[in-house]
């Protein structure tokens, strides 16, 4: 199985404006989709969606996107607009895996690592990139292996660990580790740093299912092990990262508005997503 | 402005007094507002439509006292849909602490922000204000088959304590409602913000004060046994809790306040 998964970032009424300054910053971007609460962006062929779900999730930097940028008049031009109202999390610089690279939160509070790739391979533009830290410090290794049993996935692309005298991180940890799921690149990194961050639903990854099944499976392993139900076909894994199981189809159904309404009746009382009983309440 | 009433749905009906809808029109006119707020706890939905871009803002609140007067302002481009609960239901229904209700009116997109985005979703595309309200509508329903049990419990217990707040009414209640005391206690303390006791022992004196001041009786030795107590003194220590004077008192000052 090799279900895209992509990136939604939570808002609370500010969705359109973010995707209007993505847009405006960000290569070969343009707005896809356009409802009242969900707005969609593609970024180099690549799906974000942004939701204006309201007050009670915000997002953080447990959860960043890695942005490769070809030119460095390309990360310049980001770094300038995300600076405004912005965050500065790792100053732009040279460091020993990037000529230039920046860790930025932008004004709406998602976070951004910038960096200057000169390889001009078919690379991914936007790799999630998630940071464990708290409780979570320490389970990489125990998620490497968690994700590799639940995706489609291809051996890690190498894991950094940290060394010896890089207090407060212990001796063997993950610095860094590039994963393959579903044919898409991910990061996962530790820090023991005293971060007041850790997942939430401010940041959550959607898998778009073809089928009841497909969504059954992700459904059951995600939740498994200590992950957690939620509704409206979110729930959280046993890292407490969120994920929203959902089908293909939905899209469409939502974008109709003679459908939508019906659909969002259907899903409200749901769980996990029923794929033919919000087609059938679609419908009726 | 307009408003108007609206019967509860059927099945609600045991937990919703009654549902108000008010329209706004070009001139807004605060005096005809009416006057249905006091101490009510109220479930109002609001939804503004932006005359430039006709999105719509969504607003639902919980309101467990009353709901601030400026709050039912409206303008040609609002719509509110008021929901009106019975006591204790709402705390019930959402499964929210009674005295957290008390507090501060509650956001309901703080309180399940993909159950609010999803009705958001049913409001939005409503066409008329009865879909509006059958998407509302869905919500309770929804939260009632979620929560009936304790819904249930709640009516059966308040209802019957005020019909009759004798001391044992509480062991009979546990019986017929198959609960073990700890957990009637948990389950009444949460909803309905008292414990079955002080909820009794208020009905009882609400029972005894309203005959006392009825003049409906012949000695206050009648009234204690009346309301359940099991002496006058027992009733004149009820009555003194609550009103910070004795039956005596009470009467006294009554009938001085009469004759003056």
């Amino acid at each position: 199985m090799k279900e895209k998964i992509t990136p939604c970032l939570w808002y609370n009424g500010q969705a359109k404006e973010a995707a209007t300054l993505y847009c405006s910053v960000f290569a070969d971007a343009k707005i896809t989709a356009q409802s009242p609460i969900v707005t969609g962006i593609e970024v180099s062929g690549q799906s974000i969606t942004l939701l204006d779900g309201g007050p009670m999730y915000q997002p953080n930097p447990s959860i960043s996107f890695y942005y490769n940028c070809t030119k460095e008049e390309e990360f310049d031009r980001i770094w300038h607009a995300f600076s405004k109202e912005g965050t500065i999390m790792m100053p732009a610089d040279k460091y020993p895996w990037s000529e230039k690279y920046g860790w930025i939160t932008d004004k709406f509070g998602v976070s951004w690592q910038l960096a200057l790739s000169n390889n001009n391979e078919a690379a991914q533009k936007i790799i999630p990139c998630f940071l464990f830290t708290g409780k979570q410090y320490g389970r990489v290794d125990e998620a490497l292996a968690f994700y590799a049993d639940v995706f489609d996935a291809a051996a890690a692309d190498g894991i950094l660990r940290y060394g010896k005298n890089e207090s407060p991180d212990t001796e063997g940890k993950v610095k860094h580790a590039q994963v393959v799921l579903n044919d898409q690149k991910f990061m996962l990194m530790e820090s023991a740093g005293a971060h007041k961050f850790t997942f939430s639903e401010g940041i959550s990854l959607t898998i778009h299912c073809e089928n009841q099944q497909q969504i059954d499976y992700y459904w059951t392993k995600l939740t498994g092990n200590g992950g957690q139900e939620s509704m409206c076909g979110w729930l959280k894994d046993k890292f407490g990262v969120s994920w929203q199981i959902i089908p293909v189809i939905l899209s469409k159904i939502m974008s109709d508005p003679a459908k939508a309404g019906k659909a969002a009746k259907a899903f409200m009382s749901m769980r996990k997503l029923n794929i033919e009983q919000i087609v059938q309440a679609s419908v009726s | 402005m307009k408003h108007r009433y609206q019967k509860p749905h059927p099945q609600l009906s045991e937990y919703i007094r009654t549902v108000v809808i008010l329209e706004g029109f070009a001139q807004p006119d605060e005096s005809a507002l009416p006057l249905f707020t006091n101490g009510i706890p109220a479930l109002v939905c609001r939804l503004e439509k932006d005359p430039t871009t006709a999105a719509d803002t969504i607003q639902l609140t919980l309101f467990g006292k009353s709901t601030p007067a400026d709050y039912w302002t409206v303008n040609e481009h609002s719509l509110i849909i008021a929901y009106f609960f019975h006591p204790f239901a709402m705390a019930t229904l959402f499964d929210i602490n009674a005295r957290q209700l008390l507090q501060n009116p509650i956001d309901l997109a703080t309180w399940s922000a993909h159950k609010i985005n999803a009705l958001r979703a049913q409001l939005i595309y409503a066409a008329t204000t009865s879909q509006k309200m059958e998407a509302l509508d869905n919500l309770l329903l929804h939260q009632l088959q979620l929560h009936k049990k304790e819904c249930e419990i709640i009516k059966y217990a308040t209802d019957e304590m005020m019909c009759n707040p004798d001391p044992e009414i509480l062991s009979l209640l546990r019986n017929q409602l198959k609960l073990t005391e700890r957990t009637f206690q948990r389950i009444f303390k949460k909803y309905a913000g008292v414990t079955p006791t002080q909820y009794r022992r208020i009905c009882q004196f609400e029972g005894s004060f309203a005959q006392v001041r009825s003049n409906k009786f012949d000695s206050l030795t009648d009234v204690a046994f009346d309301n359940g107590f099991a002496d006058q003194s027992h009733f004149i220590r009820s009555f003194k809790e609550f009103t910070q004077t004795t039956p005596n008192d009470y009467l006294k000052s009554g009938l001085k306040e009469k004759n003056e």
